[in-house]
């Protein structure tokens, strides 16, 4: 289980999407919580086309320069991992730099359940490049 | 479910985490303070991944008396109304957890319900270290009450 999880983050860290392409199940559920306005590939996916084209949507806009698994939490068929990331968003060449957690389960190797966690307001204001007005 | 290792710590096993991480939640739904001063390691580091105008906290906080003063400040501007465990991990001395929780502000009546991700390490049966994640523009926009002003950052979105 740890192997199959460290391979899905290191084929991903590398952007060798058909190496994670191997490793999504046909009947994936799928969620990036965070705003869809700022983030179109936010929002759950059902299914490997789906989910496929949520990453591809992710690598139209952002460049992965380092995503570095810090906690590794294993327990039978689920797997937590906190990461520190660095994107660069092709349109503006800014950096983003933040930490995220995802949760898998797999099946024979392949995720089956995924849920991501960022603090958007964090990126969104990286991302659109100034602080978001709250007044 | 605990024992002593060589160097005279007390080591959990990840069924005792397992139940401390639900007692923990528990007590924190119903306001059981005492158990979570208990559970606090004196040095506990705690790390929110949202900014403070969300939840009226520093998102960084270090120490025992810090995080409960921290506690008391949250249970001053909200109730918890429901803290639900929907997932454990747990693997030696780590627990990933996540929570559908719900807030109520007592100043406007306002819910909040959100879910938090959080891993969690404990060294002796104390709650060292946490780091909790949640989608921050969704908790702040129920914070404030109001849909934050966010431009759509690229054309293509809502095209997918």
């Amino acid at each position: 289980m740890r192997a199959a999880v460290r391979d899905i983050f290191d084929a991903y860290a590398k952007q060798d999407f058909g190496r994670v392409a191997a490793r999504i199940d046909d009947d994936i559920q799928w969620v990036i919580y965070g705003p869809r306005q700022v983030f179109p590939f936010t929002g759950p996916r059902a299914g490997k086309r789906a989910v496929l084209d949520a990453l591809a949507m992710i690598a139209k806009d952002y460049m992965i320069e380092s995503h570095i698994p810090k906690i590794m939490v294993v327990d039978g068929d689920r797997a937590a991992v906190l990461s520190e990331v660095i994107v660069r968003q092709r349109t503006s060449n800014r950096a983003l730099n933040f930490r995220i957690a995802n949760f898998l389960r797999l099946r024979n190797g392949k995720i089956v359940e995924f849920e991501e966690f960022v603090d958007t307001f964090d990126v969104t204001e990286q991302a659109l490049g100034r602080w978001i007005n709250l007044n | 479910m605990t024992g002593d290792d060589r160097r005279g710590q007390h080591v959990m096993t990840p069924e005792a985490i397992r139940e401390l991480v639900y007692l923990s939640y528990q007590a924190y739904e119903h306001g059981e303070r005492s158990f979570l001063t208990d559970l606090l390691h004196d040095n506990v580091q705690f790390i929110m991944h949202c900014p403070p105008e969300a939840l009226p906290v520093p998102n960084r906080i270090c120490g025992k008396a810090a995080l409960l003063a921290a506690f008391k400040k949250i249970d001053e501007v909200v109730i918890v109304e429901r803290t639900e465990l929907q997932l454990v991990i747990v693997e030696n001395d780590w627990a990933s957890v996540i929570c559908d929780r719900t807030l109520r502000q007592r100043a406007s009546g306002r819910v909040m319900r959100y879910k938090v991700a959080a891993f969690q390490r404990y060294s002796n049966a104390r709650l060292i270290e946490y780091h909790g994640f949640t989608d921050s523009v969704d908790l702040m926009e129920q914070a404030i009450g109001r849909e934050l002003d966010l431009p759509n950052a690229f054309p293509s979105a809502g095209t997918g």
